[in-house]
């Protein structure tokens, strides 16, 4: 089911709080996920579940500060019965939903995967000088957005996404390529998707060619951009002397691991006591090289990262967003996963039913190693 | 580093290590004296012994007694691969109380004084080899192996003469078998040979007896038309789930009197027949099928595809056509799984320039050998396909497919040689005037009986010419060779009334395919691989399955008879325990860790490890587990291990080198 929803007011983000307040007062959800400005005027999240009380949901605010999906696997790693919650999120977040659902850390049954299209966003950090007082903040970004304008001030991750509309979803609200001021694309892909579309307005149709051009437009503008940064990050990272010092500047923190949405682990092998070791064992390490680096370990911990995480990551660039001493790790794993999933024909939050590549064996793939 | 400022080591375990000359297997390139010298001074090493031959018997005392006097909690026997001798000086440990999970093997031949002549280098590789084995060793835990019970009731899968000998050897042993067919009768393809080389006794006549022992035999459950669905448990205890295949006759009403048969006016190509005639929809395979009742194929039967006829039903004295029948599933339990899967011959219409299929008069073997047979569609009078006429001049093709890597098949099918000799044996008998001419590439006689077969082909006046054909064609109503005669250096043009190509030996697809299912080692070609190919060749690396017959490799009939026995005799040695025992080196979960993400029971070759939806954890079943370590690997946080080569062991193994 899908097709044009009048917008309000020429505001797209009080037309959608409306859909949320529709949905919270029908019965249709118990809560929603979405994006919401704090009192404070600064980007967060908040489970709204009281239809009267909708005000600081901001469901096209422009800033991320974590991935919601890390949210999502705390609080619904198990369905309840009852319980129905939206999850009013941007492409990468969902894409990393799907992947959890994929690894057994999130139970989809009690969940509604609503998307909206996202052009880009703002570190949350720091948002709050961007926005200003502006209370049209979001639906200006959104006009300037629906046709797609280049923002050198976007996150550095966003700069390279090429998913501007959610992979898998129920339903998805879409501004790219639409006259965002009168209406929003509404599109619903499953059964629950179309409970919630029931009894909207919708002048049906297909998607319109100017979306779809935009889309593709924004797609493409999106891998040159990514092809120019990697040949960039190649010249600063390819080969292991050039790796170790791209990586030399690692405090060890692991807050890249603790914000990772698909990085799921209850402990990380890295805090394990497999590297513990007492004042002996440093020691006599330090005394085969004559001298150890510390931490120690740093290089290994983000190799392994790198091998754990290639396959399912999203391409959020959240990691970079959270590295104290801004490791450029967006840009690495943009590389490193994009090539890995190239390899098995896979990408990260595409589809529920492709099994996962790194536990899949195909007789045929990768042929020619150690070949010739 | 001063020795006033190095700091404590922690205590470690006394090891004792045992260096292996291996003859001059070892000592020839690894220098032992140097060895023990560097071992010596590793930390925690009690003692540093070398032996000429550990794996002897002094060799052994030598490490029981110094386990004792030595006051050892580790041994490491720096010697050959552990495959062959882990098991043997772990025994030794025991023997001497230390555990036994608590000695370790390191590999110093295969993986050193092997695989390089340059002393100096296997000296220093050999050193850091032991040291590495030591950072593992002194981690080690002791374990207690985990024993399981057995189910003795054994499952045997194809009832060819591999399926029929397994089953009936442990029959005979007095445990029940469970024996599957696909076919509607046993005997497989032995059922289809005329007679059998070297001593030329007939087929059907060898074969009879053990089809209506292997009937009517009270310990076996035979079960025919019927294929395996899946498998499920371990050694010991496997639920098998079997398929018996809708037959639309019912067994127990059925008397076998034939008379459907003869009414019968549905056709369908007959896979018995090799195609030389036409089959009828409701079927057996020959007259002294075992069971000997008909079954319908459900593609050919008009009244199954169209809803009319029903002949068979109205001529059936007993009422025993069932048109609504459908496939079954029955669930067997048992302990042991002889897997008999059989062959086929390559499909010769994939060599292009052979022409079968396609070229009038060339047939495989197997048609032959039914054209040879009384019981096929000649009545054992050699008559050529296109009219029926006696053929006067026959040429075979040996190596039509075997031996030949451009298709796919660089082995020898071992069985061509004889069998293409005694069908031009058998087809001189029959054809007094006839001419049959062999063209080979080389004649391969290594049986009891062989070469004197042989020369009797050649006594009898058939023609063999040393050169693969190139090409086969049709002209007029002769079939035209194109060969060489590499001994006399020239070409050579033969034409032929009749062609039989040897086709190769190939693995049944069947058979392939449930090897697939059950995820146990097939070689390149589809072949079973078995667990040692010198010292274990009817196991599998999967424990509970055994191997007979041409699935693991082309053989005759007096081989694949002895395999089967020889399988038999592995599953009686086998039901002969009360219990198994099973290496307790396995996959363990750290569930205060694990997540429940499901990546190792993706991972899991066996079906060990499952996660359990309620505890959202992961749990090894301890017994199916192989210990290969593919889980742990795949564990991206260490919640899995590997019971003694944990995370922790093969990072200080790395560290140590």
């Amino acid at each position: 089911m899908k097709g044009t929803l009048k917008v309000e007011a020429k505001s797209p983000e009080a037309t959608i709080r409306g859909l949320f307040a529709r949905w919270l007062k029908e019965g249709k959800l118990s809560a929603i996920l979405s994006p919401a400005y704090s009192a404070a005027g600064t980007a967060t999240l908040a489970l709204f579940s009281n239809p009267q009380k909708l005000d600081e949901a901001a469901p096209l605010l422009p800033a991320m500060g974590v991935n919601a999906a890390s949210i999502v696997a705390e609080f619904a790693r198990d369905a309840s019965p009852n319980a129905k919650v939206g999850l009013f999120l941007r492409p990468c977040e969902l894409r990393a939903v799907v992947e959890l659902i994929k690894l057994k850390q999130v139970a989809p049954d009690s969940l509604v995967l609503i998307g909206a299209d996202c052009a880009g966003t703002y570190k949350a950090a720091g948002f709050r000088n961007v926005r200003g007082k502006d209370a049209d903040f979001d639906n200006k970004h959104v006009r300037e957005q629906s046709g797609y304008a280049e923002n050198v001030n976007f996150r550095v991750a966003c700069q390279m996404c090429e998913y501007p509309k959610p992979l898998v979803f129920d339903l998805n609200v879409g501004f790219i390529g639409m006259d965002a001021d009168t209406e929003l694309w509404v599109e619903a892909a499953t059964d629950k998707g179309k409970g919630l579309v029931e009894g909207l307005e919708l002048s049906a149709q297909d998607e319109p060619d100017k979306r779809k051009k935009a889309l593709e437009g924004l797609s493409a503008a999106r891998k040159a951009t990514t092809a120019k940064r990697i040949e960039e990050l190649d010249k600063a990272m390819m080969g292991p002397e050039k790796l170790v010092e791209y990586f030399s500047d690692c405090l060890n923190c692991h807050n890249c691991m603790k914000v990772c949405p698909v990085c799921y682990c209850r402990e990380c092998f890295f805090d394990s006591d497999t590297f513990q070791r007492d004042i002996g064992e440093h020691v006599r390490v330090s005394l085969r090289k004559g001298a150890t680096r510390m931490p120690s370990e740093t290089l290994l911990f983000h190799l392994t990262r790198m091998n754990h995480m290639m396959a399912s990551c999203v391409q959020c660039g959240i990691c970079e967003d959270s590295c104290p001493v801004t490791i450029g790790l967006a840009t690495l794993f943009k590389k490193v996963s994009q090539n890995a999933q190239k390899e098995f024909e896979y990408v990260s939050g595409r589809s529920l039913d492709e099994p996962l590549p790194l536990a899949t064996f195909r007789e045929s793939e990768f042929t020619k190693v150690g070949e010739e | 580093m001063d020795e006033a400022v190095r700091p404590a080591e922690n205590r470690r375990p006394r090891v004792g290590v045992f260096v292996c000359h291996c003859g001059i297997n070892i000592s020839g390139t690894v220098k032992i004296p140097e060895v023990l010298e560097r071992v010596g001074k590793m930390p925690g090493v009690a003692v540093v012994k070398d032996y000429k031959y550990c794996c002897s018997d002094p060799g052994q005392q030598m490490v029981r007694d110094s386990v004792k006097a030595d006051r050892l909690e580790r041994v490491i026997v720096a010697c050959c691969s552990p495959t062959l001798h882990e098991t043997t000086f772990r025994t030794a440990c025991a023997e001497a109380g230390l555990n036994s999970y608590q000695c370790e093997i390191a590999n110093i031949r295969e993986q050193c004084s092997w695989v390089t002549e340059d002393k100096d280098e296997a000296t220093a590789k050999a050193t850091e080899i032991i040291r590495t084995t030591m950072a593992k060793t002194v981690l080690d835990q002791p374990l207690e192996p985990i024993t399981v019970s057995i189910n003795k009731r054994a499952l045997v899968v194809g009832a060819g003469i591999a399926g029929i000998q397994a089953a009936l050897d442990i029959a005979n042993a007095g445990y029940e078998v469970v024996l599957v067919e696909k076919e509607p009768s046993i005997g497989g393809h032995m059922a289809q040979l005329s007679e059998t080389f070297p001593t030329l006794d007939c087929s059907q006549c060898i074969l009879t007896p053990r089809t209506v022992e292997t009937g009517r035999h009270p310990k076996i459950k035979l079960m025919t038309y019927s294929e395996i669905d899946s498998v499920a448990g371990y050694v010991g205890n496997f639920k098998v789930r079997i398929k018996n295949k809708a037959r639309y006759v019912d067994f127990k009403a059925c008397t076998g009197c034939g008379a459907c048969l003869e009414k019968c006016p549905g056709r369908t190509e007959s896979w018995f027949e090799r195609g030389l005639t036409k089959g009828k929809a409701i079927y057996r395979l020959l007259p002294q099928a075992v069971p000997n009742k008909p079954v319908i194929d459900a593609k050919a039967c008009i009244y199954l595809t169209k809803g009319k006829c029903g002949v068979c039903a109205k001529v059936c004295p007993t009422g025993a056509i069932r048109y609504d029948d459908t496939d079954r599933f029955v669930e067997e339990e048992v302990g042991a799984i002889v897997l008999a899967t059989g062959y086929e011959l390559f499909d010769a219409a994939r060599l292009g320039s052979y022409g079968l299929g396609r070229v009038p008069d060339v047939i495989d073997g197997l048609a032959f050998e039914r054209l040879l047979s009384a019981s096929g569609p000649t009545s054992g009078e050699v008559k050529r396909p296109s009219d029926g006429r006696v053929p006067k001049k026959v040429v075979f093709v040996q190596c039509a497919g075997s031996r030949d890597s451009t298709a796919g098949m660089p082995y020898c099918s071992k069985i061509c040689c004889m069998y293409t000799a005694k069908q031009a044996i058998l087809y001189k008998h029959r054809v007094h005037d006839g001419e049959a001419t062999i063209c080979y590439i080389d004649v391969r006689t290594p049986g009891k009986g062989f070469e004197e077969f042989y020369k009797r082909a050649t006594d009898d006046g058939v023609t063999y010419i040393r050169g693969k054909p190139s090409k086969i064609f049709r002209r007029g109503d002769k079939t035209v060779v194109w060969a060489a005669d590499t001994l006399a250096g020239r070409k050579v043009e033969l034409e032929a009334d009749l062609v039989v190509l040897a086709t190769a030996v190939v693995a049944n697809p069947d058979g392939v395919a449930l090897a697939r299912k059950l995820k146990t080692q097939i070689d390149a070609h589809g072949f079973m691989t078995e667990a040692h190919p010198k010292l274990r060749p009817v196991e599998t690396l999967t424990a509970g399955y055994f191997l007979a017959g041409c699935g693991q490799g082309p053989k005759d009939i007096p081989e694949t008879v002895a395999q089967a026995s020889a399988a038999a005799a592995k599953v009686l040695a086998m039901f002969g325990n009360t219990r198994l025992t099973h290496s307790p080196t396995t996959a363990q979960v750290d569930e205060e860790i694990c997540v429940g993400c499901g990546y190792c029971e993706r991972t899991c070759a066996y079906e060990a490890v499952k996660v359990d939806p309620g505890k959202k954890k992961a749990v090894v079943n301890a017994a199916l587990c192989e210990g290969c370590g593919a889980c742990a690997v795949a564990c991206p946080s260490g919640a899995m291990t590997h019971k003694n080569a944990t995370k922790k062991a093969i990072f200080e193994m790395a560290d140590s080198f």
